[in-house]
């Protein structure tokens, strides 16, 4: 047996038995879940004032309260419509932009992937100002006389302008694994250029457009600094409002919030999982 | 056109081609193929019969699959023509060709059922619902799949996923069926198998098969006539037997079966129909003369004028089951050639024995298991005889 132990014949959870491994396991476990279970637990929290650090009985009104509060539902309301839609967007873009580079040879072809992943390496901050500045010298800061869904065009732009590469990036990878003989095979069969697409190709990409989807609906939903730069008084996300109600005090209400969306995200991420078959067939 | 139509066809297509090779259905007529600069296919033209399996055979980079890839329309010939029942085809895209093809990767649309798969193309027709269900369950029936119809491909073997692609392509009624390495991902024993049944299907069904293949016995066994590829170089079609006994070159003979060869040194044409060849190893070979060897004396008379090296692209050659090895010297007049016994390999019903010569080369001869066993195992070489009879040697030019 020793000589087939350095091999891939390990098992799933051989690591368990090594001292060194258990204890960045332990290490990575904790400080990556033990805050957000920390914050789900202080959610219950009935303390009343002066911090939520100390444990002083189990409540749930302070789900009550959040969901009663208008100014941060309306938040709320705000950050998953600019993701929603940001995502729809960010996602077919991203896939055209995929299937451009993957399928097609043009002239500053390598400057144009460059481009296109550059807002990923560009610091956040940079990018809040310059949007900041482009939508004000084009007149298109909003003043709050907008009406609700249309005030939030520009975060919704300032969203997909970060999150696309991300998505072109996801569903790129997806592609590079595509049998080209399967277009072929497709054509050979009598299909069109349009029908190739909808039937061998667009059901190839799915888990690619589906982990890509993932990646900018959670990367819309919880940005703080490029929204900061680019929302108006009246368009407030969710991120920046808990922002703002923490300067003045951290109560569980806000704990009650945050749990509310992780939540969310984690039954979202689950419908997708399942959603996702993955073929492993050639 | 009309499933009527189509299913008649194919009834007369079952009834008559099989053994009538009447008319030519795919016509390659000088077609050439360059990649930038490097050209894939020089100046190819082959006739491929109605009902047919024609094979092109070569090793890989002959060209073989690029004008597979012609036929099917996926790439288009640098100059040349290519016809389908006498009409050109340069004009139509994949999609429209009345041919069908199984890809070597098989291609079987992974998020699709078997029978979603097999009924694609028949969907991309427009073909009623009804109509495409029939032909489906018919074309599963043809190739045994007809209880896997609601499986997905994930769920099936190499072999049954050949079969999908198979039914996929021949559910179409082609004109003309391509596959491309149909047997290379198949493991050895389902390779012999699959072999034999797409032989029966093809006769079942009447449709004619191009397959490429660079597996010289997968051709042999299965096709009607092989046209073999070298370098872009169309070398011969012929059927099997005629490639086999009659080659036209050093390449084909060597690629077809095993072969001895010996370097041809100087060869003259006799005035009574003979051919005398001086070859490395060898005695004077006194040959039948053929056509052939008048342009190979006139080449060598042609070096011998200008005092190039005394050599002639040509080697004679002999095929190991004509060898016979003896112990002692044959007395009798045939060629003959003395060396040292070397490995005997035991191959089931006979033995490859293999023939040490002084300068370190070798030749193969078949030998009976009886024979064999007389061979006495000592440690030091043990001189032999290799012997053939002079009609059984080929001559066969050698291209630089």
């Amino acid at each position: 047996m020793p000589r087939f132990k350095r091999s891939s014949t390990a098992g799933p959870f051989d690591y368990s038995r090594k001292p060194l491994l258990r204890i960045v396991f332990i290490l990575g476990t904790v400080f990556l879940y033990a805050p957000i279970i920390v914050l789900i637990i202080f959610s219950f929290n009935n303390s009343r004032r002066g911090g939520n650090i100390i444990w002083k009985g189990f409540t749930t009104k302070y789900y009550t309260k959040a969901f009663g509060n208008e100014e941060l539902m309306l938040a709320f309301a705000n950050s998953l419509t600019i993701a929603v839609v940001s995502t729809i967007i960010s996602v077919i873009l991203g896939a055209l932009t995929a299937i451009v580079l993957w399928r097609f040879r043009f002239p500053l072809k390598p400057m144009f992937e460059g481009l296109v992943s550059l807002p990923i390496v560009i610091p956040e901050i940079c990018m809040g100002v310059s949007l900041a500045m482009f939508f004000s010298t084009m007149g298109w800061m909003q003043t709050g006389d907008t009406a609700w869904p249309f005030n939030l065009s520009n975060i919704i732009i300032a969203h997909i302008t970060f999150s696309f590469p991300f998505a072109a990036m996801v569903i790129r990878t997806r592609l590079q694994s595509f049998n080209r003989e399967m277009e072929e095979a497709a054509k050979d069969l009598g299909a069109s250029e349009f029908r190739v697409f909808v039937d061998i190709l667009l059901p190839h990409m799915k888990p690619g457009l589906i982990a890509g989807a993932l990646l900018a609906f959670t990367l819309s939903l919880d940005d703080f600094v490029i929204t900061f730069f680019t929302s108006g008084p009246n368009t407030v996300t969710f991120p920046v409002k808990i922002y703002s109600m923490v300067r003045f005090s951290v109560t569980p209400e806000i704990n009650a919030a945050s749990t509310v969306l992780i939540i969310m995200t984690l039954l979202l991420t689950f419908i997708a999982l399942r959603y996702q078959r993955i073929d492993t067939t050639p | 056109m009309s499933d009527e139509i189509l299913s008649d066809m194919n009834g007369n297509l079952s009834g008559d081609m099989s053994g009538d090779m009447s008319g030519t259905i795919v016509s390659i007529r000088h077609i050439t193929k360059r990649f930038d600069s490097v050209s894939a296919l020089n100046d190819v033209s082959i006739d491929i019969q109605q009902g047919e399996i024609f094979a092109l055979l070569g090793p890989s980079g002959c060209g073989k699959s690029t004008l597979l890839r012609i036929i099917s329309g996926f790439e288009s010939p640098t100059s040349g023509q290519l016809l389908l029942d006498g009409n050109d085809m340069s004009a139509l895209p994949p999609n429209k060709r009345p041919v069908n093809m199984v890809f070597q990767s098989y291609a079987v649309f992974p998020h699709m059922s078997v029978e979603q798969n097999v009924g694609y193309g028949l969907k991309m027709d427009k073909l009623p619902a009804e109509q495409i269900k029939q032909r489906v369950q018919r074309a599963l029936e043809q190739v045994h799949l007809q209880d896997f119809s609601t499986r997905m491909p994930d769920q099936l073997s190499g072999g049954q996923r050949q079969r999908v692609a198979l039914a996929r392509a021949l559910v179409k009624k082609p004109r003309v069926l391509l596959l491309d390495e149909p047997l290379s991902a198949l493991d050895a024993k389902l390779r012999d198998a699959m072999r034999l049944e797409l032989v029966k299907l093809q006769e079942s069904v009447g449709i004619t098969f191009i397959i490429v293949t660079h597996d010289q016995a997968e051709a042999m066994a299965m096709a009607d006539r092989i046209a073999v590829l070298e370098s872009g170089q169309l070398r011969q079609v012929a059927t099997p037997e005629q490639l086999y006994a009659r080659p036209v070159d050093a390449f084909v003979a060597d690629f077809i079966g095993n072969i001895n060869s010996f370097t041809v040194l100087d060869l003259q044409l006799d005035a009574h129909g003979h051919t005398a060849v001086r070859a490395e190893h060898l005695s004077t070979v006194m040959l039948a003369s053929q056509d052939s060897h008048a342009s190979l004396s006139a080449s060598a008379g042609a070096a011998q004028a200008t005092d190039a090296p005394r050599q002639v692209q040509a080697v004679l050659s002999v095929r190991p089951e004509r060898v016979g090895i003896s112990l002692q010297q044959p007395a009798d007049d045939s060629v003959q050639i003395q060396g040292t016994l070397g490995d005997v390999a035991f191959q089931g019903q006979h033995c490859i024995a293999e023939v040490r010569l002084p300068d370190d080369t070798s030749i193969s001869a078949i030998v009976s298991n009886e024979q064999a066993s007389t061979f006495p195992d000592i440690s030091e070489p043990l001189p032999v005889w290799a012997f053939w009879q002079a009609d059984d040697m080929l001559l066969l030019p050698r291209h630089a």
